[in-house]
């Protein structure tokens, strides 16, 4: 059933949504979603396994070209312009929408040139800008101060929490725009995903941040806004105080309130 | 032993349970004495055989095996055109067919690992992976030996090749095969051309693997004496030019093994020796390899 | 209160909590009746057992109070069981109050009975706003139940009717204190009960607006009767 539901309030729409069908061959995988993500802020999809959440994400930096029987119709407006049938290299658009993965995934190289990796992918930067743009990045994913001294060494060393913050920094290195997080914390201790949502918090300040969880007490601890999907279909999008409290479609309160998993 | 729901005292139930383990645990021990024992007959034999290549083998070691040329029958000598021989060779076979089987195997694991190229690839792979060596080597002669009219070096360094590429392609698939999509989406996720993430993420990855997958190559050509037989021939003087057949360990222990001369086939256990002293070291220093990565 | 979660051990600590609410109320309902009988029979008994009925209020608020605080530390509620739960709370504590007036009115019917002057004044007046007030707490407890919000506009309304019954009283009462000022003890007496009843019916009007809140979602504390009906529309 195809809902129009805009940001409830006239903010500016970062990633504006038209009419979105995604397919993975013959199964009808995402229904007419239309959705605008609101520039810096963080937005949440909740709903079932199933629902279409990861696949909706998954769409905002054409991750799904790498599989050809997947395909998307649509619209995808990224400042106004469309991403699925934009002329530009899609390695372009992904160094502008970034995204970190449920699996902590750092490459088999030293913790230095894992961050240095993307950057080197876009930029020709010198010795010491190279230096600082890691430090950078780290510091901002919270990670420096524990590997500051073993930039050298492998990131498969670090744990869990630390090769997930690895990732961010890797992802931020490259200055997105936007930053897709797909269930970053559900491989992590409760310290970790702690942190990492502290981190959350603050990243917002600069990038307009998309994060896909299962866990409902995360979406409604880290997003100001929060979207409901249920089998392909946008349920509910609104401010998370107001999904929490009231929420406006009683499907989206039976499965906040845990009358459907 | 009853089988029916009444409620059995816990002193019943101890008791079932001891009876039941101490069967389980018999037939434990007779499973396990069967395992030692058969290890125990397959161990045996590879003593034995490495027990006689050194016993046999290690007499004939000398300096002079190392510097001097295979003798006529009768005379003192060494194998040194034989250990050069084979050295070479193996060697360039290996830098001709490794680079072959890595990029077939990044194709194959890579690039429409579904296509009908791809499986006709993996298809003809397969079978050549398991054809007799003699095989190559009699290809290899109708198609460079006798186009051409000698014997060559080349010759004998195209069939090995000819063994080494198909298993690289093999390895080198696998262990690509290995490394979890979610490393390849990270990458792709960044912002990575699609050959940057093969050769600097995915093989590097995967690089364990792969050399181990290369240093088995190297070590089953080391032994190869059937398509050296066709190819490269063999050569009792020290020969450096490549057109021209060349010896080999393989073959010359051949000769020697076979022949009635004592000085011979002193040698030749010599060669054999030193066949199973590199083949050993590879195995081990692939196994150190895929360790340490 | 409807359907079910998954979780049946939510289920059922909601349940109990809902049903020990309903006790709760059905307790203050029977302080205020024994309350008004004591008032129209000059009863000392039926104010003595509004007394007793007292401690048992207090000790369920705090009880029901602990029960709350403990599903919401582990189940942390959203939507409408978060509202059920703040609703739970401020009706229980609108409950105690209710009975905290209920004793009052039985002591100073009790100080009535004993000065014994008050037989010639309009104490049957207060009899109506008693009985209006009862009825109120009674229609309140059912609406809670029903989650029925047409019903809490409806005892909305009738709240100011006890209003405008007070204010009545209040004039009849300086009426007979300026004709006899040998009346004045006694009719301030009269006049703190009429103003327990009307805190009554206030109760029950705070209980409807919660009721209002669990369903709606809308805070209507201090909003006019026509904002709170066009919000409703």
């Amino acid at each position: 059933m195809p809902t129009t539901l805009k940001t409830p309030e006239p903010l500016p729409s970062k990633i504006a949504v038209r009419d979105l069908n995604f397919y993975y061959g013959k199964f009808h995988a995402l229904k007419n979603i239309n959705l605008d993500i609101p520039e810096k802020k963080v937005t949440a999809f909740i709903g079932p396994s199933g629902c279409g959440k990861s696949t909706l994400l998954r769409t905002f930096n054409r991750m799904f070209e790498l599989y050809p029987e997947q395909r998307a119709q649509g619209q995808i407006l990224l400042d106004g312009e469309n991403l699925l049938t934009s002329k530009e290299d899609v390695a372009l658009i992904r160094a502008k929408v970034g995204m970190v993965f449920q699996k902590p995934t750092p490459f088999p190289m030293s913790i230095y040139d894992n961050i240095a990796f993307g950057v080197k992918l876009f930029e020709s930067l010198n010795a010491t800008d190279m230096d600082d743009r890691v430090e950078w990045a780290l510091r901002k994913a919270a990670l420096w101060n524990e590997v500051k001294d073993k930039l050298h060494q492998s990131g498969s060393g670090l744990s869990g929490g630390q090769q997930q913050r690895l990732c961010i920094a890797r992802g931020i290195a490259i200055k997105p725009e936007v930053l897709l997080l797909d269930e970053p914390c559900s491989a992590l201790d409760p310290i970790s995903t702690a942190k990492i949502e502290e981190l959350i918090a603050e990243l917002k300040d600069d990038y307009t941040v998309v994060i896909v969880t299962h866990n409902m007490q995360q979406a409604a601890r880290c997003s100001d806004f929060t979207a409901y999907m249920y089998l392909g279909d946008l349920v509910e999008f609104g401010r998370t105080e107001q999904m929490f409290f009231k929420p406006q479609r009683k499907e989206t309160e039976d499965y906040i309130t845990g009358r459907f998993g | 032993m009853s089988t029916s729901r009444q409620l059995i005292s816990a002193a019943e139930l101890a008791q079932v349970r001891a009876q039941r383990y101490a069967s389980r645990k018999r037939l434990n021990g007779i499973a396990l004495t069967l395992s030692l024992l058969a290890m125990a007959f397959g161990v045996f034999w590879l003593i034995w055989i490495l027990w006689e290549t050194i016993r046999l083998g290690l007499g004939g070691l000398s300096v002079a095996l190392f510097t001097q040329m295979t003798p006529p029958p009768n005379e003192a000598g060494g194998i040194a055109n034989a250990i050069f021989g084979s050295f070479v060779m193996v060697l360039l076979a290996t830098f001709v067919g490794t680079p072959i089987g890595i990029m077939a195997g990044v194709y194959l694991a890579e690039y429409d690992p579904r296509g009908w190229l791809a499986s006709t690839t993996r298809f003809v792979n397969d079978i050549l992976l398991s054809a007799p060596s003699i095989v190559i080597g009699l290809f290899v002669y109708a198609v460079v030996v006798a186009r051409f009219k000698s014997f060559s070096a080349w010759a004998g360094i195209i069939a090995l090749a000819l063994i080494v590429i198909p298993v690289v392609i093999r390895t080198t698939e696998n262990m690509l095969v290995l490394v979890p999509a979610s490393l390849r989406e990270a990458a792709y996720a960044l912002g990575t051309p699609k050959w940057k993430v093969i050769t600097l993420v995915t093989l590097r990855a995967a690089r364990a693997g792969v050399i181990t997958g290369v240093l088995l190559a190297v070590a089953r050509i080391a032994g190869e004496t059937a398509p050296l037989l066709f190819t490269a021939l063999n050569n009792q003087f020290w020969n450096g030019d490549l057109s021209k057949p060349m010896a080999s360990l393989p073959v010359t222990i051949f000769k020697f093994a076979m022949s009635p001369y004592e000085n011979w086939q002193q040698l030749a256990w010599a060669g054999v020796f030193l066949i199973t002293l590199a083949v050993l070291g590879l195995n081990i220093l692939a196994r150190v390899v895929t360790r340490q990565k | 209160m409807t359907d079910k979660h998954l979780s049946s051990q939510f289920d059922s600590e909601l349940n109990s909590i809902s049903a020990r609410v309903m006790e709760l109320g059905g307790l203050v309902e029977s302080q205020i009746r024994q309350a008004i009988h004591a008032l129209s029979h000059f009863s000392m008994e039926a104010a003595e057992q509004v007394e007793q009925l007292e401690r048992r209020v207090n000790r369920m608020e705090v009880e029901i109070d602990h029960e709350l605080s403990t599903v919401i530390a582990r189940r942390q509620p959203t939507a409408r069981d978060l509202r059920l739960l703040i609703a739970f709370s401020k009706a229980i504590a609108n409950l105690e109050r209710m009975g905290d007036e209920a004793t009052r009115m039985a002591r100073m019917c009790r100080s009535i009975i004993e000065s014994g002057a008050a037989r010639s004044l309009p104490s049957s007046d207060l009899r109506v706003a008693a009985d209006l007030a009862s009825g109120l707490l009674r229609k309140a407890l059912d609406a809670f139940a029903r989650l029925d919000t047409k019903a809490a506009v409806a005892i909305l309304k009738e709240d100011d009717l006890i209003d405008r019954e007070f204010d009545g009283f209040v004039r009849k009462l300086i009426t007979y204190m300026m004709e006899d000022p040998r009346t004045i003890s006694a009719s301030l007496d009269l006049l703190f009960l009429a103003k327990a009843i009307e805190r009554i019916g206030d109760h029950s009007k705070n209980v409807a607006e919660l009721i209002i809140y669990l369903v709606e979602g809308k805070d209507v504390r201090h909003t006019t009767l026509e904002e709170i009906e066009s919000a409703l529309a």
